[in-house]
């Protein structure tokens, strides 16, 4: 699965804070679980509400044909994120 | 409304539920949860869109009777939490606080989607808050059942302490049970009492909150716990100064203080919401297998599949296209001909003179060109609902997205794009699926730029006038590339203009892009006829009545002032001529010189200076200030003023070998290959539709918009026009 940089950085050494996996990180069809939601505006808040909670388990679907936004899936429902948005959903 | 609150002249009132002061219905629901759908099955066909008192933005109202009581039902726009993002969020919020002219709602009515009850729960909590009686419709039902999904009703109802009805909107199954419910509410008039406990410094800050609002009762709690949540001011700003600046200044305060405390808002109230609903679910539905909707998963592995679901796409919308002009065609040729036949009966029945001129090519002709677009509405609003029905659109934003933000929108504003191809007015219309005020406004001012159906038989005219039929590199033809290029000129000019809009005047912070994927569905019939039927009258209706005035008071300016001695002296030149075709040729001529003495034709006269460096004549020039009500007027314009009188159409072969014979006083044709693109050009670029402006005006509720949106694309227009002509002429 060495097809992504942070994943790369996270099979590596230099695991560091800043450079946490996100859910823009994941690829086609793979899982995580939110640790956290980067930032403190309206984009951040808004992803909360929608259900993208700590604990809970998100799904990348699969990229738009131009590579953004990404269809993902949570709380049992599917919507599209840009992969700015998805970087601040911080998978644990 | 609390006893307390009477007053002299609440008891003068008519009793609640009467037919004068019926019991007001809010409806509130995330989007996508069959919310239209419940509100026809509801309301029926007795709704209509208007202004619900002191909201700004349009609402659908509806009225329905149970039993003896009255009811209006004002449907809410959809969304996902009180706390909110953007100024038309802030209506929903603000019409269940009531304010100023804006009462309160006697009931709100929450929609939730049974197969996603975590996230519209949320928001259920939220408007439990309301002090307001509240009932909850469950709606897709069946489809959490056939999911595996089992949910505990009464339980449910029990631990939300509000009645909630199961319905089959599409069925009709529980409607009935739903309007027992809303009567029951509004007569007990019981608030919902169930509330997400909150931390105690938290409930604390909104105590010591409410004595600094000028309110009171149930009311003054919900105001003071949104002010406080209402972080980034939209709500603050939406109640125009009732806010006290002293209950303002303690929000921020109290926010900033909890924040240091660990509390930090509006981010602990959701978490507390999400860990409440989780407990309650817990206790009421058994979620099943987990893996839900198999058959959206397995269409969306081709819909948006990178290669499949855009040649998808690309189908899908050269499908719409071809829909919009070759089904269309028939019902707007036939409803031509019977506008045509009966200004023909018309005049055979009031004698010759003003008042035949004012009702054959005034009203008659007027109402006409308006009414010949329903056909290409009606079959664009069908498709667009069955798309938007079916789960497909949120699909095309998602695959448009990434194209559309290289120019500052977003995937939704791509459908009231393409929309506008046909025609710009519910291509605006269209623009309400757009969130974003800025992004709203700058799909609507851009819209017009689509070159729509009333400009194809500008270009067919010309291309067949003036573009030589030959072929260019082997296989494509001239005129074929050149209506191409006509298309291109709008597809590349706007996003342009997108992208300066988006830099300058509505310029503003980033927009999330969060868009629901829904599962699909069959789309409902009921749902596609009514939008059809509500579309295509709201533009006869609306855009009816202005071009309908704007229509007669060109007539005017082109019949006026009907110079008698021009009458007289064709009169005895008729006296005096061989033959029939002698006074048909006449009687042309006669309407040439008449229409060149007329106000307009005095106005085309006197800004022929200024449409002179675009290659153009005065007649030109004044067929262009004809055809500000709708562009295809330019046509019969020309028609008349060379002189052919009526019955032009843009594939008349008079019309084309006279065009190509008018010189200019030299003897040097009028037309080149060059003039006619000029003029194409102009009425790719120009904003010549009254029905347009008018729907912007209607949409965004000023006049700002459509002033300048006709100031830049007529500026735009005769800019290129120059152009085209000046670099054109020395080239060629």
């Amino acid at each position: 699965m060495g097809l992504h940089p942070s994943i790369a950085i996270e099979n590596g050494i230099q695991y560091h804070p800043a450079m946490a996996r996100t859910l823009a990180d994941l690829g086609p069809s793979q899982e995580g679980v939110i640790a956290s939601i980067e930032g403190d505006d309206g984009i951040s808040h808004r992803l909360a509400e929608l259900g993208f909670t700590p604990g809970i388990t998100v799904r990348y679907i699969r990229r738009a044909p131009l590579g953004d936004p990404i269809q993902v899936g949570v709380r049992g429902f599917e919507l599209a994120v840009r992969a700015s948005e998805a970087r601040r959903v911080v998978l644990a | 409304m609390s006893a307390a609150n009477a007053t002299v002249e609440q008891l003068a009132t008519p009793p609640l539920g009467s037919k004068a002061n019926p019991c007001v219905v809010a409806v509130i629901g995330n989007p996508n949860t069959g919310k239209t759908t419940l509100f026809n099955a509801l309301t029926g066909l007795s709704q209509h869109t208007g202004n619900y008192a002191g909201v700004t933005v349009d609402s659908s109202l509806g009225t329905f009777t149970e039993g003896d009581t009255h009811f209006l039902l004002v449907d809410l726009p959809g969304s996902y939490s009180l706390t909110p993002r953007a100024p038309d969020e802030a209506v929903a919020v603000r019409a269940l606080i009531g304010s100023g002219e804006t009462a309160r709602p006697h009931v709100v009515l929450c929609i939730v989607d049974a197969t996603n009850l975590d996230r519209n729960l949320f928001l259920l909590t939220q408007v439990l808050e309301s002090g307001l009686p509240v009932v909850v419709c469950l709606t897709m039902v069946d489809v959490a059942k056939r999911e595996g999904m089992r949910i505990d009703y009464r339980e449910l109802s029990r631990r939300l302490g509000v009645p909630i009805v199961p319905v089959h909107a599409t069925r009709r199954q529980g409607i009935s049970q739903l309007k027992a419910a809303l009567r029951d509410s509004a007569v007990a008039g019981d608030a919902a009492t169930a509330r997400v406990p909150l931390p105690k410094p938290i409930a604390e800050a909104v105590d010591g909150m409410i004595p600094l609002l000028n309110s009171n009762g149930r009311r003054s709690r919900f105001l003071a716990q949104r002010l406080l949540f209402d972080r980034d001011g939209f709500l603050d700003r939406e109640l125009r100064g009732e806010i006290p600046a002293a209950a303002r200044s303690y929000a921020d305060a109290a926010r900033q203080r909890l924040g240091q405390a660990g509390f930090a808002l509006p981010g602990v109230e959701v978490a507390e919401r999400y860990e409440w609903i989780r407990d309650l679910l817990s206790d009421s539905v058994d979620d099943g297998s987990g893996a839900r909707f198999a058959w959206t998963r397995r269409i969306d592995a081709v819909v948006t599949h990178r290669v499949w679901g855009a040649t998808l796409f690309l189908g899908a919308m050269a499908f719409v296209f071809q829909a919009i002009f070759t089904w269309a065609a028939p019902f707007m040729d036939a409803i031509d001909g019977a506008f045509g036949a009966l200004g023909d009966a018309t005049a055979a029945i009031v004698p010759d003179g003003v008042l035949q001129s004012l009702l054959v090519d005034g009203v008659i002709g007027g109402v006409g060109a308006v009414l010949v677009f329903v056909p290409q509405i009606a079959i664009l609003f069908a498709l667009i609902t069955i798309m938007e029905d079916s789960g497909y659109m949120a699909r095309a934003a998602f695959l448009m997205d990434r194209a559309m933000s290289s120019f500052g929108l977003s995937g939704r504003s791509f459908i009231p794009l393409l929309s506008s191809f046909a025609c710009a007015v519910p291509g605006i219309m269209a623009t309400r699926s757009v969130e974003d005020r800025r992004d709203r406004l700058t799909t609507i001012m851009i819209a017009p730029l689509m070159s729509c159906s009333a400009r194809l038989p500008v270009y067919v005219l010309f291309i067949a006038a003036f573009i030589p039929p030959v072929t260019v590199a082997g296989v494509l033809g001239l005129q074929g590339l050149t209506l191409f290029a006509m298309y291109m000129v709008g597809i590349v000019v706007a996003p342009c203009v997108a992208w300066v809009l988006k830099r300058t005047r509505l310029k503003g912070p980033p927009v999330p892009f969060l868009l629901e994927l829904p599962p699909y569905k069959i789309p409902s019939w009921r749902v596609v006829l009514f939008r059809v039927y509500d579309r295509s009258w709201a533009f006869v209706r609306r855009a009816g009545t202005v071009i309908l005035a704007t229509a007669i008071l060109i007539w005017a300016l082109s019949y006026f002032p009907n110079r008698p001695d021009i009458t007289e002296r064709y009169d005895a030149l008729r006296a005096g001529a061989a033959d029939a075709a002698a006074v048909e040729e006449l009687d042309r001529r006669e309407a040439g010189e008449h229409l060149r003495a007329s106000f307009l034709g005095q106005a085309g006269i006197a800004i022929e200076p200024l449409v002179r460096p675009l290659g153009w004549d005065w007649r030109i020039g004044m067929a262009t200030l004809a055809s500000f009500p709708a562009r295809e007027v330019v046509i019969a314009a020309l028609g008349t003023i060379y002189s052919l009188g009526d019955g032009t159409d843009e594939t008349s072969p008079e019309l084309r070998s006279t065009m190509r014979s008018a010189t200019w006083p030299d003897g040097t044709p009028v037309f080149t290959p060059v003039v006619a693109l000029s003029v194409m050009v102009f009425f790719a670029l120009c904003s010549q539709c009254a029905a347009t402006l008018a729907t912007i005006r209607r949409e965004t509720g000023s006049w700002g918009p459509p002033i300048f949106t006709f100031v830049y694309m007529t500026t735009l227009a005769y800019f290129a026009a120059l152009a085209v002509y000046q670099i054109g002429s020395r080239l060629a």
